[in-house]
């Protein structure tokens, strides 16, 4: 349908204010901050300074170990919910009453709030608690997983992957379903086992979604902030303190206006250079399903 | 003879194969209920123990047997809890009208105008949904203060606005997409105007995709925390928001928390049950079928 220049106008005007007012706003106000010493606790110190910001990130011990905590809980997260996923999702896709039951009751932990997710497991971790007490009783004596350094950073990713396997498992799920069913009956004609099939057949096809998954998995790991704030809050110490932990903490416990602006800078960097691969590697699934 | 020797493989084949059958039902349910177990067990202990009296929350084994407590409801339901889940309702239910009314109209041009380059809209889906919310927090709380903003509904329905528009946006042109081009333009050559064709016409022909894209809005809204979090305070505070009030600094309220959770999943939960189909789409920022 050719559509006239004023309904054209009608659509994206709105749409374009909103974006420019809420988004553009905020986005110029950091570039203005970046450069400056702004902070709410000491109302005389506002005035630029250049890249000296930037040079304290790049300079604190404490920015970079944030940046390896995003690293590791990124990294964890997905090394559990991608190989589970893909676990799930041929699970999901065999025949049979059970695996549409799963279908449908599998997606509730994607679908509550990280937050609810993130209190609850809390509590399950605790000293005490369910999951010590399933440790027991196999004879694992677990150490308090929440407040030994270390440990409560891969916990806080590991509770991530529980929430997200699902949502691995129904995207790769759908892009089996998505096959030419002609190939399994080749390679079914050719004798293939099921398990050769999916080895061979289904995971090399769902390859570029795959790539795809990832991407999305880690963007989502990346950004992730409630359960660590409800979980550990970035500690014991400053232990599982992540990159979004670090710039909230920043932000508004320290009140360090300018500094945050610019630490924000550097993030909004490295996301977009995630984003634009992630479009890159959709374009790419497009044109292989087409 | 042969004949009958083939029979008879056959039969033994046959017989083989329901064997088979059989162990790969009972594999298939075993796998099935490990997978339920773990993705549901947690939630289903939180509920139980919202049903339990406090002094018995630390019990384990979990006696799932006992008599089911509704101390802690009571309780939460004092402190305040109704009052942030009608916030919540007001404040999804607000965003997602107006996402749906924006991203209608520039859904329709989008599919209908967009060329080539349209997926580099995709950046802006990216950005606003999966981009980390704390990187502008501070210019958005900064701003909200200054204009006196912070606590309204105005400042965090502006904020899930935009956080949700580029992506309601971009599903709704995929559904609309799948509209046939023909009858659009039969029912312009009839006369009626854009304006008539998507609301007459389009919408109606995609509406299984608008309610799925107002109900992944909603749940989206309903779950959000840290703008939430950062923005409002006790008047326009939304469930989310009070879950860290039960962290105490000396005690934490297991049993209140237990039972403020149980009550702010129903939504989200019934809703992403009748969404399935899409959920998949939805959380992944309309990137996969």
């Amino acid at each position: 349908m050719k559509i006239s220049r004023g309904y054209f106008l009608t659509g994206v005007i709105p749409v374009a204010i909103v974006f420019t007012t809420i988004l553009i706003f905020p986005m110029v106000y950091v570039l203005y901050l970046m450069f400056r010493d702004d902070s709410l606790l000491d109302p005389n110190s506002s005035s630029f300074v250049g890249l000296t910001n930037f040079e304290r990130a790049l300079q604190d011990a404490r920015f970079w170990e944030a940046l390896l905590h995003s690293g590791i809980f990124s990294a964890v997260s997905l090394l559990v919910s991608i190989p589970l996923g893909i676990l799930l999702a041929i699970y999901l896709s065999s025949q049979g009453l059970f695996p549409r039951i799963v279908r449908t009751l599998v997606i509730v932990p994607m679908v509550l709030a990280p937050l609810v997710v993130g209190s609850l497991f809390r509590f399950l971790l605790d000293s005490n608690s369910v999951i010590p007490w399933i440790g027991a009783s196999l004879g694992i004596q677990l150490p308090p997983l929440l407040s030994t350094p270390g440990l409560a950073l891969v916990t806080i990713s590991i509770v991530d992957a529980w929430q997200w396997t699902p949502l691995v498992g129904i995207i790769l799920y759908s892009g089996i379903q998505a096959l030419n069913p002609s190939v399994y009956e080749a390679a079914k004609l050719d004798g293939a086992t099921r398990f050769q099939e999916v080895i061979h057949i289904v995971l090399p096809q769902l390859r570029p979604l795959l790539v795809l998954v990832v991407l999305i998995r880690f963007m989502d790991s990346f950004r992730e902030f409630d359960k660590v704030f409800i979980m550990s809050g970035g500690g014991p110490g400053t232990s599982s303190e992540t990159l979004p932990v670090y710039l909230w903490r920043f932000s508004f416990q320290y009140l360090e206006v300018g500094y945050s602006a610019a630490v924000g800078f550097l993030m909004l960097i490295l996301i977009s250079v995630v984003s634009a691969l992630i479009v890159k590697f959709f374009k790419g699934v497009r044109s292989t399903s087409e | 003879m042969t004949s009958v020797v083939r029979k008879e493989t056959q039969k033994q084949s046959r017989k083989r194969k329901s064997a088979k059958n059989h162990w790969f039902m009972l594999l298939s349910a075993l796998a099935g209920s490990t997978i339920l177990l773990l993705a549901l067990g947690p939630v289903i202990i939180m509920v139980r123990l919202a049903f339990t009296p406090k002094i018995n929350l630390r019990e384990v084994p979990i006696d799932w047997i006992r008599p089911l407590d509704v101390s802690s409801f009571v309780d939460v339901i004092e402190s305040e809890i109704l009052r942030s889940i009608l916030n919540s309702i007001f404040i999804a239910a607000s965003t997602t009208v107006i996402v749906l009314l924006l991203s209608a109209l520039a859904g329709h041009v989008l599919a209908r105008y967009g060329g080539e380059k349209k997926d580099n809209f995709l950046m802006l889906v990216l950005g606003t949904r999966m981009g980390p919310a704390v990187i502008f927090a501070i210019p958005i709380y900064l701003i909200a203060v200054r204009a006196g903003l912070v606590d309204t509904p105005f400042s965090i329905i502006a904020i899930y606005v935009v956080y949700n528009l580029a992506f309601g946006i971009w599903l709704l042109h995929g559904f609309f997409l799948e509209v046939p081009k023909e009858i659009e333009e039969a029912a312009l050559i009839d006369g009626l105007n854009e304006w008539q064709v998507l609301i007459r016409i389009t919408i109606p022909s995609a509406i299984a995709g608008v309610i799925a894209t107002a109900v992944l809005v909603f749940i989206m809204t309903w779950n959000e925390f840290f703008y939430a979090f950062v923005l409002t305070q006790r008047n326009m505070g939304t469930f989310p928001t009070r879950v860290p009030s039960f962290f105490g600094a000396f005690e934490v309220e297991w049993g209140l928390m237990f039972a403020a959770n149980s009550l702010g999943m129903i939504v989200p939960v019934v809703f992403g049950i009748l969404a399935r189909k899409w959920l998949a789409k939805g959380f992944a920022g309309g990137l996969v079928d």
